[in-house]
């Protein structure tokens, strides 16, 4: 089981897109492949409509996708209002352990 | 917290953690809707049993305890916005407000509620079965992972591991 390499980069692209297009909130999405496990994709998305919330209430949401098969792969998304992106960049707000920007690439509208 | 509270509220983590598990897993999708449904229930019938008195025996409630959590009175909405991981209770109520017809979704997934649609647990419909919750794409599993389902997934988390905190606002 999971024996193959997957394309992460080309998977993280698609799922960007696809947030993009179907969801109204989502303005940009920045994915952070730096520090990432060969079968993880980390992104950091910036909603407009959600609310505003405490720093210690920032935690990524996982989602276990085609487990059990050669394409299996996790999908973690950390949602932030645009005032939490700008901190996030500017190195006054921590990103969730172990995650970076360095190599960070956006996907907007 | 009584006595009451307390079963339902175990019951709720139980449940919540077998889908977090599940989710990031990538268990079928009638799986997560089914565990994450289950938890909000019992997190509803915990809150309720606040007064000593038994809710309704149903499926329904977690819409009712949104908005009884949008309601909180003055003196505690500070406190019940920073429990959920808000700045401002405002933001709350909106977040409520913006996840509302998601919970409600999730509230009418049971297989009782679904009208002989779809549901989780059994095939559909009841007289000449054509789809299986295993293999079915559920819309509402796909709005789930939309911003505003991870909004509502977040709240849920909130509710449930906060619970002892404000199970008697």
């Amino acid at each position: 089981m999971s024996t193959t390499q997957i394309d992460r980069d080309s998977l993280a692209r698609w799922y960007a897109t696809e947030h993009l297009n179907t969801d109204p909130g989502v303005q940009s999405v920045y994915y952070l492949p730096s520090g990432a496990g060969e079968r993880e994709i980390r992104f950091i998305e910036v909603n407009t409509l959600i609310g505003e919330q405490t720093d210690d209430a920032l935690e990524p949401i996982d989602f276990g996708i085609d487990i059990g098969t050669e394409n299996a792969h996790k999908l973690y998304v950390l949602d932030v209002t645009e005032s939490q992106w700008l901190r996030m960049r500017s190195g006054n707000l921590a990103l969730p352990l172990g995650w970076s920007l360095a190599g960070s690439i956006p996907y907007a509208r | 917290m009584n006595t009451y509270q307390n079963l339902w509220w175990t019951q709720s983590v139980c449940d919540h953690t077998a889908f977090k598990r599940m989710r990031g897993e990538g268990f079928a999708q009638c799986h997560l809707l089914q565990f994450l449904q289950m938890s909000t229930e019992k997190i509803a019938k915990a809150y309720f049993w606040r007064t000593g008195a038994p809710p309704q025996k149903s499926h329904t409630g977690f819409v009712k305890f949104l908005r009884f959590l949008g309601q909180t009175r003055q003196a505690d909405r500070d406190r019940v916005a920073v429990m959920f991981g808000f700045v401002r209770f405002s933001d709350f109520q909106r977040t409520i407000r913006s996840v509302l017809p998601l919970a409600y979704e999730l509230e009418r997934i049971t297989p009782d509620l679904a009208n002989n649609g779809a549901n989780p647990e059994y095939p559909w419909p009841h007289a000449a079965p054509q789809f299986a919750p295993a293999t079915f794409t559920f819309a509402a599993w796909e709005r789930m992972c939309s911003g505003n389902g991870r909004q509502l997934m977040r709240l849920i988390e909130s509710a449930v591991e906060r619970f002892p905190e404000y199970s008697d606002i």
